[in-house]
């Protein structure tokens, strides 16, 4: 800025010393206002009644926010060469055929242990059950991540209807509107999964941190057997989550001084960001 | 705070809810932040308009640290603040650092907008 533009006489002309000030009264008012909404949304969570429907009203402003991607993206197409639309296919066909292997896994995991009469005897996993959706917005919010799914309006989806991926968990259905799903994701700080560790076999609750960030087994006692770089599925024990999900991976166990637990510190296998689809897998 | 008479306390609120909603925090929380910067901001106004444009950065620079730094806390479970480790903090710090770069350029832009648009 110009040192002669700090003069009022400069910005007189714009008449912006008429302005009277804002009442604190209003002020008190506005924030009194938000204080009841956190508190009532901490305590009831009373949004999430309409939070999802709220992304159907926000539509338009998330399509005007991808504009400019897909006309960029568009140009890109337009130009690229059939080498590279070839090229593309085939990534698409791996990865549908990764999806079928995943379901082809799961479903050979699903009749092996029902054979056993262990651990997954309650498991019905079925391709039938599962839903590819794809994905609307990833909100840049790393504590309380929300991610959005297309889904048909038709569709059996279900609140608290587990999300996979390629490799594993994602979170769970959290709200449904008409054309989308809001999903928590199992980084988010509100999320809480039942695990059980590969090879220990010790049950655990697996807490979020965090988007990009390795999350925490709760309440570890010091006596517990955890080993660093041991897978973690989930247990099923809350009824939520299907038994058996890959979760994540145990990357350090510490062991504070001034606690009574171990931190164990675990590495989450799928990260959001950079998938597209998912699969909602439903029972019911 | 170019246009103090133009943007208020609701505005504020609306817009403060509707990034609430879209971004999945909790109810309320972007809307009481951006109600305190508003009024901040209509309070000295007078002031902050007339600095020059490196203090206004910087102003902004702290501004934006200590926004960042509130969405940190885990409203859910209030026993411990784990959320903001030094990973974290330098997060914050790197996101209000490119805000106070960025914020010449916005400033100049809208100041033009302003000028060739709208009529007192």
């Amino acid at each position: 800025m110009l040192r002669r533009e700090h003069k009022v006489s400069n910005i007189s002309s714009e008449a912006i010393f008429a302005i009277p000030a804002m009442k604190p009264g209003r002020v008190v008012l506005a924030i009194v206002f938000c204080l009841v909404l956190i508190l009532s949304d901490i305590r009831y969570e009373t949004s999430k009644h309409f939070r999802s429907y709220s992304h159907d009203l926000l539509k338009p402003l998330y399509l005007l926010v991808e504009l400019p991607f897909q006309v960029s993206d568009s140009i890109v197409d337009f130009f690229s060469s059939r080498e590279e639309l070839s090229n593309r296919v085939m990534s698409l066909e791996d990865e549908l055929i990764k999806l079928k292997t995943i379901t082809q896994y799961i479903e050979n995991m699903s009749s092996d242990n029902t054979e056993l009469n262990s651990l997954w005897d309650s498991a019905k996993f079925s391709k039938d059950n599962y839903l590819i959706a794809e994905k609307y917005s990833l909100s840049p919010n790393i504590f309380q991540p929300s991610l959005v799914l297309k889904i048909s309006t038709q569709s059996n989806i279900q609140k608290n209807d587990p999300v996979l991926a390629e490799t594993g968990l994602v979170g769970r259905i959290k709200g449904i509107g008409y054309g989308n799903a809001e999903v928590m994701l199992v980084q988010d700080v509100r999320s809480i999964v039942p695990v059980v560790s590969e090879t220990s076999q010790l049950q655990g609750t697996l807490k979020g941190n965090g988007l990009g960030r390795y999350g925490e087994l709760q309440y570890v006692k010091k006596t517990a057997s955890f080993k660093e770089g041991e897978t973690l599925y989930t247990s099923g024990l809350a009824e939520i989550f299907p038994k058996g999900a890959i979760v994540g991976r145990i990357i350090s166990i510490n062991n504070p001084i001034d606690s009574e637990f171990l931190e164990v510190k675990v590495e989450f296998f799928q990260s959001p960001s950079n998938k597209n689809f998912f699969l909602i897998y439903n029972d019911a | 705070m170019a246009l103090p008479d133009k943007v208020g306390i609701f505005e504020a609120l609306f817009f403060g809810v509707v990034l609430d909603l879209s971004t999945g925090t909790v109810l309320g929380l972007h809307a009481v932040m951006f109600v305190l910067i508003t009024y901040i901001c209509q309070r000295f106004f007078y002031q902050f308009r007339v600095s020059p444009i490196w203090q206004q950065a910087t102003i902004l620079f702290f501004l934006f640290f200590v926004f960042k730094q509130v969405f940190a806390f885990d409203l859910y479970s209030l026993q411990k603040d784990s959320s903001i480790d030094s990973s974290y903090m330098l997060t914050s710090f790197i996101f209000a650092l490119s805000s106070a770069f960025v914020w010449p350029l916005v400033f100049f832009i809208l100041r033009g907008y302003r000028r060739k648009q709208i009529r007192y």
